[in-house]
């Protein structure tokens, strides 16, 4: 009996000291530019995956044959998509509008004004980044197919 | 349209490659997954799997996310994107940590490879030995059951050689004393005469036993070689008629003798003239040839049957091997023990579909008294 009695003291004083509490900043929040840098940090880590595949199918006694040439080549443009990537998102934030202007038309009547700067040219070309990371998917399913057709 | 760079080839590649990302990915699944199907143990094709489960996540978030967005802000919602943009940023950041993830991991994927390797070819290794070690024992196992069979077959002959032994030498040595007192009646003559020959032959076959266990002793008498010939064409004539094998004896005139226990010798060398008898087809012949070379009598049985493999004129003297079924396995064995104890020694050529010659040599007994050596007069 005494042992329930205990039980319950503890529960009400329990209940008496979170109702009185201020707030104690426990739960961090996440607020915007936090998105981004996860996103960056996940191209860098994306990247340096690559590197570390790469580097490791380079030295392994076991990836041998065109197979694993495909997908070295993979590691490559999906490494350049990721600086790519990684870039254009750093150029995003750094501009004060939209890359794309367009005046009261559709999406697909959007241009950029010139002359733009060289930032903006650049941002121009990095999204077409899909260049690069076609090629790597390209490369990576050559390579399954070589290794499936009985490539060591 | 303002002036400038269009976005419309941003828009068209981004449309394109978001498709194309999206189908690409089906098809490295497809091609993982046949990869993994054919050797599922193979953890460098698991890893590639994920890998590509990973990589088809990372397409499907990022196509389906940019094609979502064209076609909302295409069509004027873009308050639609903006509620959607967050979660296809977020899924796409956590594929990126996940291929980070799964691609760090073939460091340990490889490893594992190929300590599995290297343990799976230690197994292989000591199955095979396992299996080596097995077999040996099989075979020792079943040898070990056949000298025990034989064993037991040899005390019983010796036992029915010691037991028949005497009723043989009473009915022989009775058939004598009838064979002396029935004069007047030859037919009766005729049948004791055949008693004493059938018993003589048993009392042979019965101290052969006997000597071939060493509890007889053989007795070595000074005979011609060709006596021997002669009594070997007799223990066998029989046989060969009734196979139909012409049996011969060509003797090139040996002069000398030989110290035989002629009937051990006779019974030795009458399993090697069986042994071609049963080899030759009907019609076909045996020879047994006599000639001397270097102070010795070679006595040679040549067939033209079928001839002796390899892999078994490596093992014919060998106890207890014989290619017949129900054979003992003991015959050339024993021939071979007796000609040694003649200090001979017997060897053969065989060309199989040819035919074999088996050489028994013995030495020729060394010429003694005063004329020894001497040529011959006339």
């Amino acid at each position: 009996m005494s042992g329930a009695r205990r039980t319950l003291g503890l529960l009400a004083g329990l209940t008496a000291g979170l109702a009185a509490a201020a707030p104690a900043l426990a739960v961090q929040t996440h607020g915007a530019p936090e998105g981004l840098y996860a996103h960056q940090i996940g191209h860098v880590l994306f990247a340096a995956a690559l590197v570390f595949l790469y580097v490791k199918i380079t030295l392994s006694p076991l990836a041998t044959g065109r197979g694993w040439g495909a997908l070295k080549l993979s590691c490559v443009f999906f490494f350049l998509w990721n600086l790519a990537a990684f870039a254009n998102h750093w150029l995003e934030e750094a501009r004060p509008g939209p890359l794309f202007n367009g005046a009261g038309g559709g999406l697909w009547s959007r241009s950029m004004a010139v002359p733009a700067a060289n930032a903006d040219l650049l941002a121009y070309l990095l999204s077409l980044d899909h260049l690069l990371c076609v090629p790597a998917m390209v490369f990576f399913v050559l390579g399954l197919k070589r290794l499936a057709e009985g490539e060591s | 349209m303002t002036g400038g760079w269009p976005i419309a080839p941003v828009l068209a590649v981004d449309l394109a490659g978001s498709a194309a990302m999206i189908l690409l990915a089906v098809c490295a699944l497809i091609l993982a997954r046949r990869l993994t199907r054919r050797d599922p143990g193979n953890v460098v094709w698991s890893f590639l799997w994920v890998l590509s489960l990973s990589l088809a996540a990372f397409s499907f978030s990022r196509g389906v996310g940019h094609i979502a967005r064209i076609l909302l802000v295409g069509a004027g919602r873009a308050d639609a994107w903006q509620a959607l943009a967050p979660l296809s940023g977020s899924i796409n950041t956590a594929t990126f940590m996940a291929i980070a993830g799964v691609t760090v991991f073939y460091g340990a994927v490889e490893r594992a490879f190929l300590d599995l390797s290297a343990t799976t070819d230690a197994l292989r290794q000591t199955y095979t030995q396992l299996k080596d070690a097995y077999d040996a024992l099989a075979a020792d196992q079943a040898r070990i059951v056949a000298l025990e069979r034989f064993a037991l077959a040899d005390r019983i002959a010796a036992s029915l050689a010691h037991q028949t032994r005497n009723p043989i030498a009473s009915i022989a040595g009775f058939a004598g004393i009838l064979k002396r007192k029935c004069k007047g009646d030859q037919e009766v003559c005729a049948n004791l005469e055949v008693i004493s020959q059938e018993a003589a032959k048993l009392e042979q076959l019965v101290d052969g036993i006997l000597k071939a266990r060493h509890e007889l002793a053989s007795v070595f008498v000074e005979t011609a070689p060709a006596a021997v010939a002669a009594a070997l064409f007799e223990a066998v004539r029989e046989k060969a008629a009734l196979a139909g094998v012409r049996l011969w004896v060509r003797d090139s005139g040996v002069s000398g003798t030989i110290n035989a226990d002629v009937d051990g010798l006779v019974m030795a060398l009458k399993e090697i003239v069986l042994n071609a008898v049963e080899v030759t087809p009907q019609g076909g012949e045996v020879i047994i040839g006599l000639t001397s070379e270097g102070g010795r009598v070679l006595l040679t049985v040549a067939d033209r049957g079928s001839g002796i493999a390899p892999e078994v004129a490596r093992r014919i003297f060998d106890p207890y091997f014989s290619t017949k079924k129900l054979a003992s396995g003991l015959g050339l064995s024993f021939a071979k023990e007796i000609i040694e104890t003649h200090n001979g020694y017997v060897n053969f050529v065989s060309r199989p579909g040819e035919g074999t010659t088996f050489t028994v040599s013995l030495p020729l007994v060394a010429p003694h008294g005063p004329d020894a050596g001497a040529p011959a007069a006339g």
